[in-house]
C-alpha cells in the first residue's frame, strides 16, 4: 500500500502506469456514460408528476455527486501537497480543479433547464444552488490562483490553502436541502433504508453516477498526464518513452 | 422504434417524432443533454490534444538532434524558466 502510494508520486512510474489505466477506464466511461444516458432518455418511465422533464435528473444529479466528490479529492491533494510536498499532489489539484468546476457548471445549467418547465424560474436564490455556485467559485479560483502565479510552489501553496478553507461549503451543500427547507427536494437515495425513488429511475440514475465518476477520472488522469508531459518535456524519461513510441 | 412500446422492448416512447417533443419537454431536456454532451466532449478532447502536441514537438526537437538535455525533474525546468526571467529584468 505505502509502496503504492510512494510510486504514484514518481512521474515516470505515474505515466506508464496512467496509460494502461486510461486503456481500460476510457472505454468503460464512455459506454456506461451511452448506456445511461440512452436509458435515462428513453427507455425510463416518465414522472407522473413532472412528466418528461425530469429526465434531466439523470445527468443533473450525477454531475453534482461527482463535482462533490471530486473537492474532496482537490481539498485530499491540497492537504497532501500542503503536509507531505508532494509534487504529484499539486499537478493532481491542477487537473481537478477545472474539471470540477465543468461539473458544477453542467450541475447549474441543468438545474436551471430543469428549473423553468418545473418551478416557473430558471434560477432562484435556493440555499442549495447558491451554496453550488460558491462551489463553482472555489474551483474556478484555484484554476485562476493556479495562472496567477509564477512560481509553481507559491501557486499550489495557495491553491492548497483555497481548497482546504472551502472545503467549509462541503457540509453546508450536502445540508442545505435540510436546513432551509425549500424549493429543493430533499435527497431520494438512501445508503440505510428505503429510497424513495422507483427501481425503474434508479437503476439508470446510479448507471449514470457511475459513468460520471469514471469520466471524472479519466478526465483527470489524461489532465495530470498532459501536464506531466509539459513540465517534464526535458527529462530524460520522457524523451526516451516519445523516442521509442 | 414505432409500435414497440407494447412489445418487446421497454422504449418509452412511440416515435422518433414522440421522444424528440417529449410531450412538450423535448427542448428543456434535449438542450440539457446537448450542452453537457458538449462540455464533456471538450473535456476529454482538451488534454488529448496539449498531449499531441507536447509529444509532437518532443518528437520534432528530438530529430534535429537538439540537445537531449539530461535534466531529470521539472524542479530543474520550473528553475530554468525562472531564472531566464531574471536574466530579462537584470540590468
Amino acid at each position: 500500500m505505502w509502496s503504492f502510494i510512494h510510486k504514484l508520486g514518481s512521474p515516470p512510474w505515474f505515466y506508464r502506469f496512467s496509460g494502461q489505466l486510461i486503456r481500460w477506464l476510457l472505454p468503460i466511461a464512455i459506454t456506461t456514460c451511452c448506456v445511461g444516458a440512452i436509458w435515462g432518455l428513453l427507455f425510463a418511465p416518465p414522472d407522473f408528476r413532472q412528466g418528461n422533464s425530469y429526465r434531466i435528473i439523470f445527468i443533473h444529479v450525477p454531475a453534482a455527486v461527482v463535482a462533490l466528490a471530486g473537492y474532496y479529492a482537490l481539498a485530499f491533494a491540497g492537504l497532501a501537497s500542503l503536509v507531505w510536498k508532494i509534487k504529484m499532489a499539486d499537478t493532481a489539484m491542477r487537473a481537478i480543479a477545472p474539471v470540477g468546476a465543468a461539473l458544477t457548471f453542467i450541475a447549474l445549467v441543468t438545474g436551471a433547464i430543469w428549473g423553468k418547465p418545473t418551478w416557473g424560474a430558471w434560477w432562484v436564490w435556493d440555499a442549495r444552488i447558491t451554496s453550488m455556485l460558491i462551489l463553482l467559485f472555489l474551483y474556478l479560483g484555484v484554476v485562476a490562483l493556479f495562472e496567477a502565479y509564477d512560481n509553481k510552489a507559491a501557486a499550489a501553496k495557495a491553491c492548497a490553502v483555497l481548497s482546504l478553507v472551502g472545503t467549509v461549503n462541503i457540509p453546508i451543500i450536502y445540508k442545505s436541502v435540510d436546513w432551509w427547507y425549500s424549493l429543493h427536494q430533499p435527497a431520494s437515495i438512501k445508503f440505510t433504508g428505503e429510497s424513495a425513488i422507483d427501481a425503474s429511475m434508479l437503476y439508470p440514475l446510479l448507471v449514470n453516477i457511475a459513468a460520471f465518476y469514471a469520466l471524472f477520472a479519466v478526465v483527470v488522469v489524461l489532465n495530470m498526464r498532459a501536464e506531466l508531459m509539459s513540465t517534464h518535456r526535458r527529462s530524460a524519461w520522457l524523451r526516451d518513452l516519445v523516442g521509442r513510441s | 422504434m414505432a409500435e414497440r412500446s407494447s412489445g418487446a422492448v421497454l422504449v418509452y416512447f412511440d416515435s422518433f417524432a414522440a421522444a424528440w417533443a417529449m410531450a412538450g419537454h423535448g427542448p428543456f431536456v434535449w438542450s440539457a443533454y446537448g450542452l453537457t454532451f458538449i462540455t464533456l466532449a471538450y473535456l476529454i478532447f482538451t488534454p488529448l490534444r496539449r498531449s499531441r502536441m507536447t509529444m509532437l514537438s518532443i518528437r520534432a526537437e528530438l530529430k534535429r538532434g537538439a540537445p537531449n538535455g539530461r535534466h531529470t525533474s521539472s524542479q530543474s525546468v520550473a528553475n530554468g524558466a525562472g531564472a531566464q526571467r531574471e536574466d530579462v529584468h537584470a540590468p
